[in-house]
């Protein structure tokens, strides 16, 4: 059963780049609530400003209107980005050693860090590659390794930024299946960026429909569980006419 | 393009070496330069292995590379703080740029001069030399690697929420490393093409002195070998250098950008 309670909750949220000179609003006044525990996919073509609303939550982007306010207040989401992003020159271990500075949760204890640093390379099935450089992994491997990066850096919130895209069709597919079980296992409240409908059917409890910056669709998997084709259903929003 | 086996490709490598030699050899023999002018393969091995065998060319050989030692520690101490400080200062870079792109410019040969003038024609002066020499190959590398951290590793600094002591250790440091490798590699190269010029100043030893030493005594069989002292030094040099530094950087193969 997921808490009610909101993570995350974006007022308002507006951002505009300039591109050649020419404003474009990535994200158009945005207003949603994460609750915790949940698992919720933003999908949506590309362009549509799902990345920089993922960005703004993040925090890497500042919001031009509007509000990002997360629960609880100093607590920040760990982040996964499309490429496995692991310092070229920390081993994995390492890696995960330096996303752990500021999880100022945890006792200071070296022990409790390297158990959950254990814990988080079990849950992704890369206990026995802890040693290894970054380089000697394959994508998959990589890929895995931020993700375990992410898990062990966050108490409990997780954006990811199509972390599967990069990757061919059957390592997706087997990391589609161990995303879900680490989900299961971790309940940890994520938001996951992809622009492949199907997999933000099969891994989410809620789909957002991201169009010209805007949500424009909200849908829960009890609603799409009694459709015939929630596939159609969400892509006929995403190329409905403006 | 398919790689040719190991003997095929060493045979292609030493074939320009070979064919100069006999090109060297046979215009020494049928005279078709002066022998003074150019003493024949033969005559400047059996020089080497005397000046080896009397311990001369060591002995200039140990003196250069003190020197060059010397010189590029001065030259680490001066552009490893300066990278630091114009890489986070803009202000100092405003206040700096002019005079060392002025200083850039000047080839170490032409300062001299003034060098003698002002250091004498002792140790000092050939150390500067030197450090002209081998300043900029470093301090630019250095500076090139503290600039361009990729954009990608600020990114993810900041999604780990990395302090500035944090960010330095964990990305900037070990993101220039590898530029700052290249950058003695490249340093004590001009070092070492640097060090004809400084020991054209008043030396009594070390391998540019040397070269000229023999050439005002017209031994210019000793001149050969003195600058095949300085190109095969500077290739083992190059090689010692770049394996070591590969060691040092295992998520980089420093080798594969500097092939061609």
């Amino acid at each position: 059963m997921v808490s009610a309670a909101p993570v995350v909750t974006l007022k308002h949220l507006s951002k505009t780049f300039r591109q050649k000179g020419e404003p474009v609003q990535a994200v158009n006044s945005v207003t949603l609530k994460l609750n915790e525990g949940s698992f919720t996919a933003l999908v949506g073509h590309s362009g549509c400003g799902k990345t920089t609303l993922l960005r703004l939550i993040a925090g890497l982007e500042s919001p031009d209107e509007g509000s990002v306010d997360i629960h609880p207040a100093g607590a920040f989401p760990a982040l996964v980005f499309q490429d496995p992003r692991l310092l070229p020159w920390l081993t994995v271990q390492k890696n995960l050693r330096a996303a752990l500075r500021h999880r100022h949760d945890l006792a200071a204890s070296k022990a409790e860090r390297e158990r959950l640093i254990d814990e988080s390379l079990t849950l992704v099935g890369l206990e026995s590659r802890k040693k290894a450089w970054p380089h000697e992994l394959s994508g998959g491997m990589a890929q895995r390794a931020g993700l375990a990066r992410a898990l062990c850096q966050t108490s409990g919130f997780m954006l990811l930024d199509e972390p599967f895209s990069a990757l061919d069709a059957i390592t997706r597919e087997r990391l589609q299946k161990e995303m879900k079980i680490i989900w299961n296992t971790t309940k940890s409240t994520t938001l996951f960026v992809t622009h492949d409908i199907s997999e933000a059917l099969y891994l989410s409890q809620r789909v957002l429909v991201m169009k010209d910056g805007r949500i424009a669709g909200d849908l829960h998997r009890k609603e799409w569980s009694g459709m015939a084709s929630p596939e159609d259903y969400i892509k006929g929003i995403m190329d409905s006419p403006a | 393009m398919k790689r040719l086996p190991y003997p095929g490709r060493f045979a292609i490598a030493a074939a320009v070496p070979v064919i100069l030699v006999l090109l060297w050899h046979a215009a020494s023999a049928f005279e078709w330069v002066h022998p003074y002018l150019l003493p024949s393969p033969l005559k400047v091995a059996r020089t080497a292995a005397d000046l080896i065998q009397s311990g001369a060319l060591p002995r200039h050989l140990g003196v250069s590379f003190l020197r060059i030692a010397g010189g590029f520690s001065i030259t680490l101490l001066a552009a490893l703080p300066l990278s630091f400080l114009i890489h986070a200062l803009p202000g100092v870079k405003l206040l700096l740029k002019a005079p060392l792109e002025f200083l850039r410019s000047v080839p170490p040969l032409a300062a001299i001069p003034l060098l003698i003038l002002w250091f004498g024609i002792g140790e000092a002066s050939k150390t500067a030399v030197i450090v002209m020499a081998s300043f900029f190959p470093v301090f630019l590398s250095l500076l090139g690697g503290l600039n361009n951290v990729d954009e990608k590793w600020r990114e993810l600094a900041r999604s780990l929420r990395f302090n500035h002591m944090e960010y330095i250790r964990f990305v900037l440091f070990p993101s220039a490393f590898p530029a700052f490798l290249t950058g003695i590699q490249l340093g004590v190269s001009y070092c070492w093409r640097a060090l004809m010029g400084a020991e054209m100043i008043a030396a009594a030893s070390g391998v540019g002195y040397l070269i000229l030493d023999s050439q005002e005594m017209g031994r210019i069989d000793r001149v050969f070998v003195g600058i095949f002292t300085l190109g095969v030094c500077g290739i083992i040099l190059d090689r010692l250098l770049l394996k070591l530094f590969n060691a040092l950087v295992p998520w980089k193969d420093l080798e594969e950008d500097q092939k061609w």
